[in-house]
């Protein structure tokens, strides 16, 4: 049966369902929508701040904080519909406060789970519990963070200042579009362009370059191939720590280097107009191995048959490498374009230890921008508006590339 | 009659602990372990140590472990993200130029009721400190280690050439031009002066002495791109051009002064008094540290300095435990005794009063003899500007001159541009 098409076959299947699983499913779904009404009360008082219910939300803080301050649990009652007709502990009131986004979803899982108790057979029922879980921790941890971050980009948060956090409409994405956001955001966009640009360039052209280079099965390459593979795995911030010593203006290695031949070297990491070659020149020593890798597993798997017949039809190394080599690691090209495009336009941590985002707005690329409004200037509410928005950059972006290789790479060698 | 006596012995002493628990609710009296967060690199170990181990074997109820988190900024952070989860330290020393921003959103604790429950003489701390630990008229932290800019200059070299260290901005140019040595191709061998570009503190002062305000009294204007302001952004501009003065900025920035200092390619840079025994100790006797007050005023009349180092915050969502904990060792850290032994044992000032003019105070100074004129000026020392748009409004300026120093941004555009920048972040405050 297609889950789409629920008709004939659902019809039959119900068949199968015993009574005693639609009892059960009828209890599930009861709790699955008690759970969900608890969930979005609790979400309307806690992150929401919802007017009615802060007069509860209020009692709630003190008890914590009273409780906090004389290290006991939270105690004594809240009465939550006034009168005396909803007298509740306070510290339940408080755990539904803190786990409502859990509860609210629990109560979808078991909705959906009634629902399909009612029209799925039992081993069905067996195979939807096992794959539950990881969807579960899906929704938790990757859907509810960006859903949060919306609602967070609608606020005042500050970081410092104590929940709740004050709603403002859309005055973030006003600053962002029309205030002093806006030139801030084209400026720190084209830096991040900038830089995406050349790491693919780097990426795939030396990677490829390498691997060439590589393509060869003796000890002496296998050796090399590792050394070259490595920095990958070398934590990125150690290793721009170690990059700041080589890259410093007057004490650095690289600058005594080029001083050996008679060029003065530039202060890489404080002048701006070389600040971003300095974090690419870290980034390409990162991630050319890795490319060569990739790129070399694919060269080896071309069967040498085409080679052969081309040398055969007197084709010369440079068009042998233009006709056979390029296309058929055009679907490799492609997995290598788009993971790290999408990589690099979200690079931060050799930014971050390198420059900071400095020279004045020099490497300031779009992370460590919404990284600084949020942890330098203490605004997460414009914080998250940039991240929303840049996220739907990335999206777009992402969509339009794979449109654009399913119709331009072929899979069939 | 025994049984009588041992319930009324037992009556007694409930009643007396009864007693002391209501004297003073800040009492420790049962034993725990709190979590101090500090930034005192590595160089300060056994120093810390010292005071930590004392006050762990004074103190039997309390056990203090220190964690180093990292810079202040790093602590800052850090502490904030610990505030949000509710799992925070004891007590932290932060920047001395964080406490409006903490009391402000209400996260740290007032301390007036613990200094009033022990009697704790905050007074003796002096106006200056006691105004840059408090918010609103409330105790929001304690001094912990203080320190100014200064001007740390190669003693050995100014007697042997005759320089006189600038008293006034006024002096500068005379100063930079002695003091400056040049290669025979013309390229600088040693630069007259370091000015610290990567904090705004360290630079700041020679505006505000001038009369430039970086946000104006009705904290909605700024003062940045005054005629005054760009005369001194152009006289530092015009010595950095000349080759005298060299404007550490960027990643690595504060080593790569000290190191141009230490190996005699600086004559002069400006730092702070925090760090004078690491001067000492990496200059390493090749010759002879001087420290000098920063120049004041073109006209001479104004010579003021900032308050640096770091001060002590309790977070205000600790447990009354651990606050309690937390008060005890803050005591302990500030008593003179131990105030006279860390700013012997590093740059930072003696923050109490009563240390002053002591024997032991006067040994320090005999000591320490390049400390002496800084203390003679160590009323000029002011609280920082604690507006909580300051940070963000000082990285703005910061970026803006390195644009100017760095990158030849023509200045007097740059500026007003930096106006209008910063007068969109105040808008917001």
């Amino acid at each position: 049966m297609r889950w789409g098409n629920v008709s004939t076959e659902t019809r039959k299947e119900n068949a199968h369902v015993s009574k005693a699983a639609k009892r059960l499913s009828v209890i599930v779904l009861l709790i699955g929508i008690a759970l969900i009404a608890v969930g979005v009360y609790g979400y309307l008082m806690g992150d929401l701040n919802y007017a009615p219910l802060q007069s509860t939300a209020k009692k709630v803080y003190e008890a914590r904080k009273l409780a906090r301050s004389l290290e006991q649990p939270i105690t004594g009652t809240v009465d939550l519909f006034g009168e005396g007709r909803g007298t509740v502990p306070t510290r339940l009131v408080s755990l539904i406060m803190d786990w409502a986004i859990v509860i609210f979803l629990i109560g979808v899982f078991a909705v959906f789970n009634g629902v399909m108790l009612r029209i799925q057979s039992w081993e069905r029922m067996k195979d939807l519990f096992t794959v539950q879980p990881a969807v579960f921790f899906f929704l938790l941890f990757v859907y509810y963070p960006v859903i949060d971050l919306v609602r967070i980009s609608f606020t005042d948060m500050r970081m410092l200042v104590a929940d709740p956090q004050p709603f403002v409409g859309f005055k973030n994405y006003e600053w962002l579009f029309r205030g002093s956001g806006w030139k801030l955001f084209k400026e720190s966009l084209l830096i991040t362009m900038r830089y995406t640009f050349w790491e693919l360039v780097i990426t795939l052209v030396g990677g490829m370059l390498l691997a060439l280079l590589f393509n060869r099965m003796t000890k002496s390459f296998h050796a090399m191939r590792t050394i070259v593979f490595m920095p990958r795995y070398i934590a990125v911030s150690t290793s721009a720590i170690v990059f700041i010593w080589i890259l410093q203006g007057d004490y650095g290695i690289l600058n005594y280097i080029l001083s050996l031949f008679g060029i003065k070297g530039p202060n890489w990491l404080v002048d701006s107009k070389t600040a971003l070659t300095g974090i690419l020149i870290l980034t390409a020593w990162r991630v050319v191995g890795y490319a060569m890798m990739i790129y070399l597993s694919a060269m080896q798997s071309i069967p040498k048959d085409y080679y052969e017949a081309a040398e055969i039809d007197g084709a010369d190394a440079v068009q042998r490498f233009r006709y056979i080599t390029i296309p058929m690691l055009a679907p490799t090209t492609l997995f290598l374009f788009v993971t790290t495009f999408i990589a690099s336009m979200k690079v931060f941590q050799s930014v971050d230890v390198m420059t900071g985002g400095g020279p004045g707005t020099a490497t300031n690329v779009m992370v460590q921008w919404i990284y600084n409004l949020s942890f330098r200037d203490y605004r997460a509410g414009r914080s998250a508006a940039v991240s929303v928005v840049f996220f739907l950059i990335l999206l777009v972006c992402t969509a339009l590339t794979m449109r654009w290789s399913n119709r331009s790479v072929s899979y069939d060698s | 009659m025994k049984k009588l006596l041992t319930w009324m012995l037992a009556l007694v002493m409930a009643v007396s602990a009864a007693g002391i628990a209501l004297a003073n609710p800040y009492e420790v009296t049962e034993p725990i372990t709190i979590q101090w967060w500090h930034a005192h690199e590595e160089q300060l170990t056994p120093y810390l140590m010292y005071m930590v181990d004392r006050f762990n074997a004074e103190h039997p109820y309390v056990t203090v472990e220190p964690v180093y988190i990292g810079n202040y900024d790093t602590i800052k952070t850090q502490l904030i993200a610990a505030i949000a989860s509710g799992q925070v330290p004891a007590l932290a020393t932060v920047n001395s130029s964080e406490p409006s921003y903490f009391a402000e959103a209400g996260i740290v604790e007032v301390l007036d009721p613990y200094i009033e429950a022990f009697n704790y003489d905050i007074e003796d701390f002096g106006e200056g400190l006691i105004l840059s630990t408090s918010y609103n008229g409330k105790q929001v932290a304690i001094p912990y280690v203080i320190s100014t800019q200064v001007m740390y200059y190669n003693k050995t070299a100014a007697e042997a050439e005759g320089i006189e260290m600038p008293k006034t901005f006024a002096d500068m140019d005379e100063f930079l031009a002695k003091a400056t040595l040049f290669n025979e191709d013309g390229t600088t061998k040693r630069w007259g002066t370091v000015f610290g570009g990567w904090d705004y503190w360290y630079y700041e002062t020679m505006f505000l002495n001038n009369g430039v305000k970086v946000i104006n009294d009705d904290g909605r204007t700024t003062d940045i791109n005054s005629e005054m302001s760009v005369y001194i952004t152009t006289k530092m501009k015009e010595w950095i051009d000349k080759g005298y003065a060299y404007y550490a900025y960027g990643t690595g920035a504060s080593s790569n002064m000290r190191q141009k200092f230490w190996d005699g390619e600086a004559f002069s840079v400006f730092h702070t008094s925090s760090l004078y025994d690491t001067y000492l100790e990496n200059v390493a006797g090749r010759f002879e540290v001087g420290m000098a007050w920063l120049p004041g005023s073109i006209d001479g009349t104004s010579f003021k300095s900032e308050v640096g180092g770091a001060i002590i915050v309790v977070p205000e969502v600790a447990s009354q435990r651990q606050k309690n904990a937390a008060w005890q060792f803050i005591m302990f850290m500030t008593s003179p005794e131990i105030n006279l032994y860390w700013a012997d044992k590093t740059g930072y000032f003696p923050t109490r009063q009563s240390v002053q003019g002591t024997p032991e105070y006067e040994e320090y100074l005999n000591r320490k003899p390049a400390m002496k004129e800084i203390v003679a000026m160590s009323s000029w020392i002011n609280p920082r500007n604690s507006h909580p748009a300051y940070p963000q409004i000082a990285n703005a300026w910061r970026d803006a001159l390195n644009l100017i120093f760095n990158e030849d941004a023509p200045i007097q555009a740059t500026l007003d541009e930096l106006a209008i920048q910063i007068e969109e972040i105040l808008a917001d405050y």
